[in-house]
């Protein structure tokens, strides 16, 4: 029988939750370490960079727009899935969850995740050195979408509390690794 | 004529400008900006207005030891090209030397093809090591 770490989690699983501070300058850290729990766990070094970017751009999206205190992230390796969620407090007329959801519906208006980030660095492009914070947003999300091949998605699971999801497959030759005991292994 | 020699410091992003053969620019370490102070999109600006005074005919902006850099890294890069392509149409031309070890590099640069145009060109490599800057530019052009 497979054996594993953590009772709480089957086997062929990985799960992470973190709670880190309101803070930019913590994000390079948290960046570094999804990328090394990815690689040790999932055995995919290229799965590891891409999913360590999503997670570095969510985060610094909650820091740009949320409210100040705790952030949660949350890393999830589910039947062939890979989940990176980041959940931060939102004020009670906080247009940023509306603003969140147009451009996570622009970018999946686009046949392909690469021609939504086209579009965000063509907007970049046209606008200049006068592009607003609403097309970096943007471009931030569509890098997620394209790089990161993700599948974004918001909502608010309780009041005041905004979580950001970017979901993707695992390729099947990266199945998780875990621990196996001698008996499975016969 | 070469750029002013000059080391920029920020975070943990540093940015050395005219090293030899007087035309490079090389970016290192890790960009993470918020874009509220847009200090590298200003020295950006600054280096092209630079570049034009003096007729540069080339610009090196040596990437390889930049190990990760956020959007706003992507946005600055989009905005260098943006004035490349002018109006007016700058004088020089762009040669980015990546290292595409880095996977954000190597997934991402390609991209910026579609802006640059026959103003940009890219050189790759898979380590940060490289003999010879100068070199580097003139092998690019020829082809």
């Amino acid at each position: 029988m497979a054996s594993n770490t953590h009772d709480n989690v089957a086997p062929g699983r990985l799960h992470l939750r973190l709670r880190l501070p309101f803070s930019w300058d913590c994000i390079e850290s948290v960046r570094q370490a999804v990328s090394a729990v990815i690689a040790a766990s999932l055995n995919n070094e290229l799965l590891a960079e891409q999913m360590a970017m999503v997670a570095s751009e969510l985060l610094e999206n909650a820091v740009k727009h949320g409210e100040a205190g705790p952030i949660e992230l949350c890393l999830e390796a589910t039947d062939g899935q890979l989940d990176v969620a980041i959940g931060n407090a939102i004020g009670p007329d906080s247009v940023s969850v509306d603003q969140l959801s147009a451009r996570i519906e622009f970018i999946r208006l686009f046949p392909s995740a690469r021609e939504a980030y086209l579009a965000a660095l063509s907007a970049v492009y046209e606008q200049g050195l006068a592009s607003s914070s609403s097309t970096q947003s943007t471009l931030g999300l569509a890098r997620i979408a394209a790089e990161g091949e993700c599948l974004l998605q918001c909502n608010i699971p309780r009041p005041g509390w905004l979580t950001v999801s970017a979901l993707r497959r695992i390729p099947p030759q990266q199945a998780p690794v875990y621990p196996v005991s001698e008996e499975s292994a016969q | 004529m070469n750029l002013a020699p000059r080391k920029i410091c920020r975070g943990s992003t540093v940015v050395e400008v005219g090293l030899s053969p007087g035309n490079v620019v090389r970016v290192s370490g890790v960009f993470r900006e918020t874009g509220e102070e847009p200090w590298l999109q200003d020295l950006l600006v600054s280096i092209h207005e630079e570049a034009q005074r003096i007729r540069l005919d080339e610009l090196l902006l040596d990437l390889r030891d930049l190990t990760y850099a956020n959007a706003e890294g992507w946005r600055n890069l989009v905005l260098l090209l943006r004035l490349l392509k002018g109006p007016p149409r700058a004088s020089y031309k762009l040669l980015m030397l990546t290292n595409m070890a880095h996977q954000w590099q190597r997934v991402g640069i390609p991209t910026l093809s579609v802006f640059g145009g026959s103003m940009l060109n890219i050189e790759s490599s898979s380590t940060s090591q490289e003999p010879d800057l100068a070199d580097a530019g003139r092998r690019s052009w020829k082809a």
